[in-house]
């Protein structure tokens, strides 16, 4: 059975998620300095990427994703953990200390990979190992092929972001983000701009990684508009819309998971087809459109 | 079938045409004399061994085509049909005795070109970018000096010329002065807008990591630039070519431009024609230095997506 959750109330813990909280956000607003100058158009009209009086906490070892339609404030809400923006008001907290700008001790992956294009598959893995600790030449170039290894790319680290398809270029990324071996993974719709095929075998990919990681320590906050993609990953689910956290989910399905094993389970169907409902605003006013993604669930 | 027959018809014309020179040439002995035919044939045959080392790829026979044609039509023309104005319109074989007799003085001023020009590269190379990547990371300065660059940039730069001449000490320098202000504006303006354009997610992990100012210049926003830097250099070459030999007769006393003008003077003009052949060597030269650096230089960009 799912954990529903609806705003306002506190979120309930899951019983095998016990350790600190690792992220905690209160009261957060922010709203992009362009759209000061469009104050005279309608109130009402809610700009794009703004968020409103934002709180959630995320624990220690913990997946939320957080999902919602474009412009809900979704990527707003990472970019402000990552610290590329600063809340207008409210504050962010990671183990207790205030954001106060990005860290070495959060890593993000893009949705384009964020690459450095004139660098080797491996070196761009190195220089993001190099900025967060110093190690030797040849412990640097052994982690980093480690974790290139562990992303499936043996043997394909001396060659250049343009001589590796898209699937292949994100899973460098995530190997970087990996081999900084932070606690904290930011991830912004990192598989939006990969192929159909590829997006399931990076997000097997990253489960696996993820599950595998013994510590349990590694905190992810998933941004994503996929709603299986979601379930299939996290523990936890935020929904935004209107510059807020709609709903809160907690995902029924225990660790370790596997694709095929829980996508014909029952509790996961009942599970999408709740969160489906709420994506597509199936108790709205737009009845029309709505009949019509009825008919596909 | 078909187009491997065309195939052997394209690769055997030039073979034809040089040996249509070689005849002509070796005709032309009797009366001109061994001396002043040896260098023309010995030219023709070098052309020959550059054909068929470099003529693997289609296109080298059809640029061998042009060439073969064009000096046989001049052989032609100027030894047959107006051999009444043979100084206005010298022989090939004349103009190739030119380099055999003058080779020293025509190498000289290669070296000396290809000095002023490269140093004029460099310092505008480095100038350029350096403040563009400085300029082009500081969004005040950068609005503030972008449109005076852009007035700057439209004046060109053999204008300063005649001034630099009068200010600065000697006219070599003035010479470098006007090469490396004619190719500072485009780097510079270019490297600016590369700078600020620097795609919005690889700035933002850069952020995340917390890059120094120098090391997000030297790792990041200077790769970054590459392309440009190469796109706009490639482009600016001609009108660098056109500075530098504006500068060189304007009053210098050696390189490739000074050695056209000083014949020009003196009406020498198979010297001229020599001239004129030096200067597209050495275009070919820069040329050939450029992609060869160019390619190892962005050899992490899509070859099919270099187009430059």
């Amino acid at each position: 059975m799912s954990t529903t959750i609806k705003k306002g109330e506190t979120h309930i813990d899951r019983p095998e998620l016990k350790g600190p909280v690792k992220i905690r956000l209160e009261n957060v607003s922010f709203r992009y300095p362009d759209d000061i100058s469009r104050k005279n158009e309608r109130k009402e009209a809610v700009s794009k990427g703004q968020i409103e009086d934002l709180s959630f906490t995320v624990r220690e070892g913990e997946f939320v994703s957080i999902i919602g339609g474009s412009g809900c404030g979704k990527s707003t809400t990472l970019s402000l953990l990552a610290g590329l923006n600063k809340a207008d008001s409210g504050k962010l907290y990671i183990d207790d200390k205030e954001i106060d700008g990005p860290g070495k001790d959060r890593g993000v992956v893009f949705q384009h990979y964020a690459l450095f294009p004139w660098m080797r598959a491996r070196k761009n893995v190195e220089f993001g190992i190099k900025q967060v600790q110093n190690l030797e030449r040849k412990e640097l170039r052994a982690r980093a092929d480690h974790y290139l290894d562990l992303v499936g790319l043996h043997g394909e680290g001396s060659k250049f972001p343009y001589q590796l398809s898209g699937g292949m270029q994100q899973r460098v990324s995530i190997a970087r983000l990996l081999a900084m071996e932070t606690d904290i993974l930011l991830m912004d719709e990192p598989f939006g701009a990969v192929d159909a095929k590829n997006r399931v075998v990076l997000q097997d990919l990253l489960l696996e990684l993820l599950e595998s990681d013994s510590d349990k320590k590694k905190t992810v906050v998933f941004v994503t508009h996929d709603i299986d993609e979601a379930i299939l990953l996290s523990d936890r689910i935020l929904f935004m819309k209107g510059r807020k956290i709609y709903r809160e989910l907690t995902v029924p399905m225990s660790h370790p998971r596997k694709r095929e094993e829980i996508v014909t389970s029952r509790q996961y169907l009942e599970f999408r087809k709740e969160l489906f409902a709420l994506f597509y605003d199936l108790d709205g006013e737009d009845q029309y459109e709505n009949k019509h993604i009825e008919y596909f669930l | 079938m078909k187009t491997s027959i065309l195939n052997i018809f394209y690769r055997i014309i030039p073979h034809f045409l040089f040996a249509a020179i070689m005849i002509l040439g070796v005709m032309q002995i009797s009366p001109k004399g061994s001396e002043q035919m040896l260098p023309f044939l010995v030219f023709a045959v070098m052309l020959e061994l550059l054909l068929i080392i470099l003529g693997r790829k289609w296109e080298i026979p059809a640029i061998f085509d042009i060439i073969y044609v064009f000096i046989l039509a001049w052989f032609i023309y100027s030894n047959y049909l107006n051999t009444r104005v043979a100084f206005l319109f010298p022989a090939p074989d004349v103009v190739i005795g030119v380099f055999w007799a003058d080779i020293l003085l025509i190498i000289r001023s290669i070296f000396s070109s290809f000095k002023l020009l490269m140093l004029g590269f460099a310092i505008a190379i480095i100038l350029g970018t350096g403040l563009g990547l400085i300029c082009g990371n500081i969004p005040r300065v950068r609005n503030m000096l972008l449109p005076i660059a852009q007035v700057l940039s439209a004046i060109p730069a053999l204008v300063y010329a005649p001034y630099a001449i009068a200010v600065l000490p000697s006219f070599w320098t003035a010479g470098l002065f006007v090469i490396s202000i004619g190719l500072f504006w485009p780097i510079f303006i270019n490297t600016i807008k590369m700078v600020s354009n620097l795609d919005k997610e690889l700035y933002d992990y850069t952020r995340t990591l917390k890059l120094g100012k120098w090391d997000l210049i030297y790792h990041v926003l200077l790769p970054y630039c590459m392309p440009g830097l190469f796109n706009t250099l490639t482009m600016q070459i001609s009108s660098a070519f056109m500075l530098l030999i504006g500068a060189e007769m304007m009053g210098m006393t050696s390189g490739v431009g000074w050695y056209v003008k000083y014949y020009v003077d003196f009406s020498v003009y198979k010297k001229v024609l020599a001239g004129f052949i030096t200067i597209g060597i050495l275009v070919s030269i820069v040329n050939a230095g450029m992609t060869l650096v160019k390619r190892r230089a962005l050899n992490w960009v899509d070859s099919k997506r270099q187009n430059i």
